[in-house]
């Protein structure tokens, strides 16, 4: 997530192809009595983060993210983003079985809004699975909460040839929208894949939904509760595919920035992400 | 039609009453039955009126304005609603405004909003479009207000619901009212209007007095509308949509029931003196706002006036039918602090306004209600109780201003001072109109403000009114045996020599009087010409012999006889040589028949000998003569 867009893009040819595959993936889920889409099929769990225990996040799975991203040279995160993220419960906590993660408007160490970004790189890594959380959305323009995945070298390799899997973002000017993406090398910020699912006579701030990606070698597919929405392989995206390599996963929210714009005077503040669960199989 | 529609519906409720009655002998209905609802009908117009619905236009509305068309049409359906706004000034009604009831009530509470598709024949924003109008309690009323724009092209407005589960039973589908702008009307339509369950209206931010926390004195009686009222949901496109709410929609508290209650229409009662807090919820959610009221006891009101109510204009008074003004606080930007008078409030029944952070405030009555013609009045009154310790340099001024806005525009002051206000305590003041120097002609009154320049900051203000002093007529003056010319005079002396003359262009002359009837029925009378382009100063004086006597009384009155009302008689009192003079006006209540008019010169400079009286006639700077003849008679100071 180090630079995006709002762009939405997608190639005519890949959408043939991905009608291509999902036709067949109905022509194996038809083998089924009962006609609902097969949205998932690992089941071997490898990480459950289940926010019982009220308090900070688990210390041996999560680190944070502190600052205004000026310490890693990237001030507003390199996306002109307005907050400075702390490790304050005020920010992230766990409390009545929910992460929540708090965006507030307030002055802090030179910035005008305060938020949290949790992150399990070094301590939770992983090469293809299935990754889903349950999450409800905050609102108002300029909100940017996410849900998303880096590679594991993204220390050595720079961004974004080390590759990122957007599981889940959202303006939150947009209730009813998100956005899944993958960012890589010659289809990163602006040229990357992704795509936006919409709720029908409903909205992502107001219950919890699920959000999740299956991945494996040459295939990422995305969902959102029981609908697979998207799937991005090799051949959608316009160069190397770098999803062959273990990701670490990152929750934030995130204030102004190119992505959603900055806070109006009608957007409201604080706004929570909140966090039922993350789960990952394998 | 709608008698018919009434009978039926009067059949109907005794065809419920017998099916009830049956009902009422079954014993057998089992606990868990569900109470038969209302219709969950949401369809107000599709393809034509929806089962049941009517049109009602406001009383005062274009009653033609709405009609079905089958020509302009959303989506190729067969019918939409077609609203022609009336120009400005249309004789039949100034405006469009309807509500559209059904005959019963429908069960709205599983929908979100109403919704339907709009254009208009050009791009305008629609006054008030809502719906819970029934001619009735208007319980649910909601609406948006001044902010639904219109464009030339159909799309979809969405209007939430409050709190749907308040609407069980609501018979008020749609209502709305729209003026013309600029002068000018245009239509606009509305097709598919229904109530639907979107799912995307969420994040509900109810409000009271507009979501601000306000700190208010009162007093035991006092009944305070709770305004503001609001309720703010973001809809599906992200973008928050305000809808006006009316006080059914909320569950209204008072912190300190002894102090104050508030009833089901959101209006607050105060019954006892100290402090509470009244806060409101919507739907279970807390409301922005609140209002602290420190409760200070008994008021003392004003004064009762009693002036008979047919020499009154009043514009603001209990006793007396007020006219209408556009505001009791114009609220002027960006100079004026002054709150308080939006409205006035009401403490025991009775009205009483209270302007706090006072500098200055402005009743006006120019914009949309007529001007004031006080041509025929004498006096304003108004009572003033300063609740606050008053400084000597305090001072109250009262300004008014005639020909608002217009290229004639004048005004005149009066300032009270710090010796005439009261703290704590009414002051009653009766202030002759021609004090208020500068304000010759007061046909259009359209301002008067008060202004403190922040000396005196918060007043209590009540009978605020203009009146006609009716002065009981004085004795007709015989000096036909006056042995010198001096107060009375009456020019009946055929002994004495009147030393008069005009000047200026004034042709005067003793008389006999043409008008012998009313209150002068004497002989002679002086008549006093002002000719055709005379001097607005043109004049008449006469001599007299011996100064006036002011020990008694500062008092003048003179009988006139006008062909003009409202015109300013100015009398001017000369010594000698002209050295020192005092004038004052008096205006003309009346025209082509004797009046009594006073001129009171208590507290000016009555000591000097004066020995001349110099009357003119429509002294208005400017305003040259124009060959009317005037008369006057009976010059006396009298107690």
């Amino acid at each position: 997530m180090l630079i995006r867009t709002d762009k939405k893009y997608f190639k005519m040819k890949n959408v043939s192809l991905i009608t291509c595959l999902l036709l067949i993936v109905f022509v194996f889920t038809n083998c089924n009595t009962d006609e609902t889409q097969t949205v998932t099929t690992l089941n071997n769990l490898t990480l459950s983060q289940e926010f019982d225990v009220n308090g900070a996040p688990d210390p041996t799975i999560w680190t944070y993210d502190i600052g205004d991203g000026s310490d890693i040279g990237l001030p507003g995160w390199g996306n002109n983003e307005l907050q400075y993220y702390t490790d304050r419960p005020e920010n992230v906590v766990i409390e009545n079985g929910m992460l929540r993660i708090t965006a507030r408007q307030e002055s802090f160490e030179g910035s005008g809004y305060t938020s949290a970004r949790i992150q399990t790189k070094d301590k939770f890594e992983q090469q293809y699975g299935r990754f889903e959380a349950r999450i409800q959305l905050p609102w108002s323009q300029g909100l940017w909460p996410a849900f998303w995945m880096l590679g594991s070298d993204s220390d050595e390799v720079v961004w974004p040839l080390t590759g990122e899997i957007d599981i889940m973002e959202n303006r939150g000017q947009e209730p009813t929208l998100i956005n899944g993406s993958v960012h890589g090398p010659g289809y990163s910020a602006g040229e990357a894949i992704t795509k936006s699912f919409e709720l029908e006579n409903d909205r992502f701030d107001t219950g919890f939904h699920i959000f999740g990606i299956e991945w494996g070698p040459n295939y990422i597919n995305y969902y959102v509760d029981d609908v697979l929405y998207n799937q991005i392989t090799p051949e959608d995206v316009t160069g190397e595919w770098v999803f062959n390599k273990p990701f670490y996963i990152i929750m934030n929210v995130a204030v102004g920035g190119n992505y959603p714009g900055p806070p109006n005077e009608n957007s409201v503040f604080p706004q929570s992400m909140l966090v039922d669960y993350i789960r990952v199989y394998q | 039609m709608k008698n018919i529609k009434f009978i039926n519906s009067k059949v109907l409720l005794l065809l419920a009453c017998i099916s009830m009655a049956v009902v009422g002998c079954d014993r057998d209905i089992s606990d868990d039955a569900i109470e038969a609802g209302f219709p969950q009908n949401g369809d107000v117009f599709i393809d034509g009126f929806s089962a049941g619905l009517d049109y009602f236009p406001f009383g005062d509305s274009f009653f033609e304005a709405f009609s079905v068309d089958t020509e302009t049409t959303f989506g190729g359906s067969d019918a939409s609603m077609r609203f022609d706004v009336p120009n400005e000034g249309n004789p039949d009604g100034g405006y469009a405004g309807a509500i559209f009831r059904t005959s019963s009530g429908r069960d709205l509470s599983e929908f979100d909003a109403l919704t339907f598709y709009a254009k208009g024949s050009e791009a305008r924003t629609i006054n008030d479009i809502g719906f819970g109008q029934d001619f009735g309690e208007n319980k649910f009323q909601a609406e948006i207000t001044g902010s639904l724009q219109l464009t030339t092209n159909w799309k979809k407005y969405i209007i939430p619901i409050p709190d749907p589960s308040k609407l069980t039973e609501e018979r008020g589908l749609l209502w709305y009212a729209e003026g013309p702008e600029g002068g000018t009307g245009f239509s606009f339509w509305l097709d598919d209007v229904k109530f639907e369950k979107l799912g995307t209206i969420a994040q509900p931010r109810p409000a009271i007095l507009e979501g601000n926390d306000l700190n208010e004195t009162t007093f035991i009686g006092s009944q305070r509308p709770l305004t503001g009222l609001r309720q703010t949901f973001n809809l599906g496109t992200g973008i928050d949509e305000i809808v006006k709410a009316a006080p059914g929609y909320f569950n209204f508290t008072s912190s300190n029931p002894s102090v104050a209650t508030v009833n089901e229409l959101g209006v607050v009662n105060v019954v006892g003196m100290g402090t509470t807090v009244i806060t409101a919820t919507l739907g279970g959610i807390d409301a922005a706002g609140s209002l602290t009221l420190e409760s200070l006891g008994e008021f003392t009101q004003a004064p009762i006036p009693d002036r008979d109510p047919e020499n009154v204009i009043s514009l603001f008074s209990d006793a007396y039918t007020n006219i209408p003004v556009d505001y009791y606080n114009g609220f002027f930007a960006p100079f004026q602090t002054t709150l308080g008078g939006a409205p006035p409030l009401n403490i025991g029944g009775e009205e009483v306004i209270n302007y706090t952070d006072l500098n200055f405030v402005g009743v006006g009555t120019f914009l949309n209600v007529s001007p004031i013609d006080a041509t025929q009045m004498t006096h304003l009154h108004v009572d003033i109780n300063v609740q606050e310790a008053i400084d000597a340099g305090d001072f109250i001024r009262l300004e008014i201003l005639n020909g608002v806005q217009t290229p004639d525009e004048i005004s005149g002051s009066v300032t009270l001072n710090s010796s005439q206000l009261v703290s704590n305590g009414w002051a009653s003041f009766d202030i002759a109109l021609g004090d208020f120097a500068g304000l010759s002609v007061r046909d259009q009154l359209g301002l008067l403000f008060f202004v403190s320049d922040a000396t005196v900051s918060n007043i209590y203000v009540d009978n605020i009114y203009y009146y006609k002093e009716v002065i009981d007529p004085s004795p007709n003056v015989d000096d036909s045996g006056a042995t010198q010319v001096e107060l009375p005079i009456g020019w009946e002396s055929t002994t004495l020599t009147y030393d008069f003359l005009g000047f200026a262009g004034s042709d005067p002359a003793i008389e006999a009087n043409p008008d012998p009837t009313g209150i002068n029925p004497t002989a002679n009378v002086m008549r006093t010409t002002k000719t055709v382009g005379a001097d607005f100063f043109a004049g008449t004086f006469v001599n007299l012999d011996a100064p006036i006597d002011f020990s008694t009384s500062q008092k003048l009155r003179m009988k006139v006889w006008s062909p003009k009302l409202g015109i300013p008689i100015r009398v001017r009192l000369e010594n000698a040589d002209n050295s020192v003079g005092i004038e004052l006006d008096a205006n003309t209540t009346t025209s082509n028949e004797w009046e009594e008019l006073e001129w009171d010169f208590s507290g000016m400079n009555t000591a000097p000998d004066y020995v001349r009286v110099v009357v003119f006639f429509e002294f208005i700077p400017g305003v040259p003569g124009d060959g009317s003849t005037y008369y006057y008679d009976d010059i006396q100071i009298i107690n």
